[in-house]
């Protein structure tokens, strides 16, 4: 009985060797030195790189802002992502509903580089955007939209918001239409409904889709890679310029070390933060 | 627009279509306050349906519905009068007790220590006091069904509906809860509507039954004529009422009676229109059908079929028998300890007049 269980250990276990050694063997790289002018690293060891890192204005300042712009990010997708889901789940409005899903389903699956491209196309300084607002005389001058946070953000929110909704309408097909409608026949119009049942119901499962949401800001690489253009640099960003253009893999390898700690860091506050709501919201004991 | 002042609740010829079918079909009734009426019926007979239309959840294609006299028909969920209690319950799973019966007083404005007492004072009358901090997911059944109850009740509703309002709770709990529902609301002398498919749970809650068929009423009595004089066909096999037998009826003699097979049975309901030949369909309920010897006599308001005991099985304390006449299999229910025949056994089979009854087929 031991001996099978250990032996349905084996394919999981393997699968798990193979991801983290990828891992564990870059974090070990990043306790060498990179040899100077050669692509090859070595001796000595030592947490030089952990060092220079946190010594490192310019490296330090990126991993905040990526930390802080993924917050900021987040909670504009939970505003729009809330209200689109709801809509989705709740509407008898059964057109709209299937082409606003429609919508939600071909972002989700229309790829990074080509949407990238897209919000260049539209945002651009010769962009559809600008051009229509020049030709409209609303502006003389074409406003700068990409190659800054703005664009970054905006081309994030909308790679984002698709996850939480998916993960929103779950949630809001979970709560009982029966408890909105006893809200309503106690007396509660459709806006208090909302707010004293429909939302405190929500809260545990928006906590849950925005740690998601958090989660896949943090690590974006290619919006930011692309609309970013070079002003703009997220984490990942940064990183890959150390590896592919100073050819520093130690110290990308530390980087990138300090920043997995960050990045569970912050996600293990957001999902304590979400079972203390959690808590607060649906007691012990409760079924739902 | 007035009524008549005593009415509660009146239904005038309210329908409801969904895509085409009409679930609830001209439907029309009136219920004295303070009354409790059960709606009874198979699960898509247009019961709850109509229930939601009185809540105000379902608008009716056509027809009025008034509350105390009031046109209602196009008055919002929140505004109505009425207040439902939901089969599930539908507890707000994040708040507690007391915060689940305070919601209808908060949004009427009364906060604070009158809010507080009228509360507890609730809680108390479904002896919740204690359970008051608890949060739904912690209570029994029971206890849940009665912080609905009470969450219904603090609004002071003209009409109380409750939707299956047993059928989560196991049998004793059911009982016990139905009795005590029934007491509580002769108490307030709230008017009541419940939708069952119980037709044990009708018989014990209400003041009257309407007992539902494909968004019609097909009878609306009290619980003990629908038991015992079922109208309709549909009504007489939804009460359990196995033995529904062709007759014919006779009126030619200064009695009339009916004849069931080669048999000749009196009948007294003088109602009753016959179809073409006198043709009848009978109703015949098994705990009313005497089983005893052949050859035992009958008085003038009996009548009598002999038949072959053709099965046989013991019930609890009861013993459930079909026995072959020349009218047909008839279902017999007999508590009689002293007369239990085999299969195979002749026996005459006495059912008093009063229950031999006359349904539309």
């Amino acid at each position: 009985m031991k001996r099978n269980g250990l032996l349905l250990l084996l394919p999981s276990g393997l699968a798990l060797a193979v991801l983290t050694t990828a891992y564990l063997s870059f974090i070990a790289i990043s306790f060498t030195t990179q040899e100077l002018g050669g692509i090859d690293y070595g001796k000595p060891l030592g947490l030089h790189n952990y060092i220079r890192y946190f010594l490192s204005f310019s490296d330090i300042y990126i991993l905040a802002m990526t930390v802080v712009y993924s917050i900021i990010i987040s909670i504009v997708v939970m505003i729009i992502g809330y209200p689109i889901g709801y809509f989705i789940v709740r509407s008898d409005q059964n057109i709209f509903r299937s082409i606003l899903l429609g919508l939600i389903v071909i972002t989700f699956f229309s790829g990074s580089v080509t949407r990238a491209y897209s919000w260049m196309i539209l945002l651009g300084n010769q962009g559809i955007l600008n051009s229509t607002l020049k030709y409209l005389h609303i502006i003389n001058n074409p406003v700068r939209m990409i190659y800054n946070i703005f664009g970054v953000s905006i081309a994030l929110v909308h790679f984002l918001v698709p996850y939480f909704v998916f993960v929103i309408i779950g949630v809001i097909k979970n709560i009982p239409k029966s408890c909105e409608e006893a809200a309503r026949d106690l007396g509660a119009n459709p806006f208090r409904v909302f707010y004293r049942v429909t939302l405190p119901l929500s809260i545990p499962g928006i906590m849950t889709a925005a740690t998601l949401v958090y989660s896949l800001a943090l690590s974006s690489f290619v919006f930011p890679l692309l609309l970013g253009g070079g002003r703009v640099q997220f984490v990942s960003d940064a990183i890959y310029s150390k590896i592919v253009v100073s050819f520093d893999r130690p110290y990308a390898a530390a980087a990138s070390a300090v920043y997995l700690v960050v990045a569970l860091g912050t996600i293990i506050v957001c999902y304590r933060l979400q079972r203390l709501v959690v808590r607060g919201i649906v007691p012990k004991g409760t079924a739902a | 627009m007035t009524r008549i002042p005593n009415v509660g609740l009146e239904l005038v010829s309210v329908s409801k279509s969904f895509g085409g079918r009409e679930v609830v079909d001209r439907l029309s009734l009136r219920l004295p306050k303070g009354k409790l009426l059960t709606l009874l019926g198979p699960s898509g007979c247009g019961k709850t349906t109509m229930l939601r239309m009185i809540a105000g959840f379902v608008e009716p294609s056509s027809g009025q519905i008034f509350i105390d006299g009031e046109d209602v028909t196009r008055v919002l969920p929140e505004r109505r009068p009425t207040s439902i209690m939901f089969q599930s319950y539908a507890l707000f799973p994040h708040m507690t007790v007391f915060e689940n019966v305070a919601f209808g007083l908060q949004l009427r404005g009364v906060r604070g220590a009158e809010m507080r007492r009228r509360v507890t004072e609730l809680l108390e009358l479904v002896h919740l006091e204690t359970f008051m901090e608890r949060y739904p997911g912690q209570l029994s059944g029971g206890q849940q069904q009665r912080t609905a109850l009470a969450r219904s009740l603090i609004i002071g509703p003209k009409v109380l509906l409750l939707d299956e309002p047993f059928a989560a709770l196991d049998r004793d709990l059911r009982e016990r809860m139905q009795i005590e529902l029934r007491k509580l609301q002769q108490e307030l002398g709230i008017t009541m509507v419940v939708v069952t498919h119980d037709q044990h749970e009708a018989m014990v809650l209400s003041d009257y039954v309407a007992v539902m068929n494909e968004g019609r009423i097909d009878q609306l009595d009290e619980p003990s004529v629908i038991y015992n004089r079922p109208r309709t066909r549909f009504v007489a096999g939804f009460m359990g009422i196995p033995n529904i037998l062709p007759a014919k009826l006779d009126r030619s003699a200064a009695r009339t009676s009916i004849a069931l097979g080669s048999f000749v049975l009196p009948f007294m309901a003088e109602d009753v229109s016959a179809g073409t030949d006198n043709a009848v369909t009978i109703a015949l309920r098994r705990e009313e059908i005497l089983l005893c010897p052949v050859g035992t006599k009958t008085q003038p308001d009996q009548g009598k079929l002999t038949g072959t005991v053709r099965f046989a099985r013991q019930i609890g304390s009861q013993t459930a028998y079909e026995v072959e006449t020349d009218a047909g299999h008839i279902h017999v229910l007999s508590a009689r300890q002293e007369f239990t025949p085999d299969t195979g056994t002749e026996v005459a089979l006495i059912i008093p007049v009063e229950h031999i009854v006359a349904v539309t087929p």
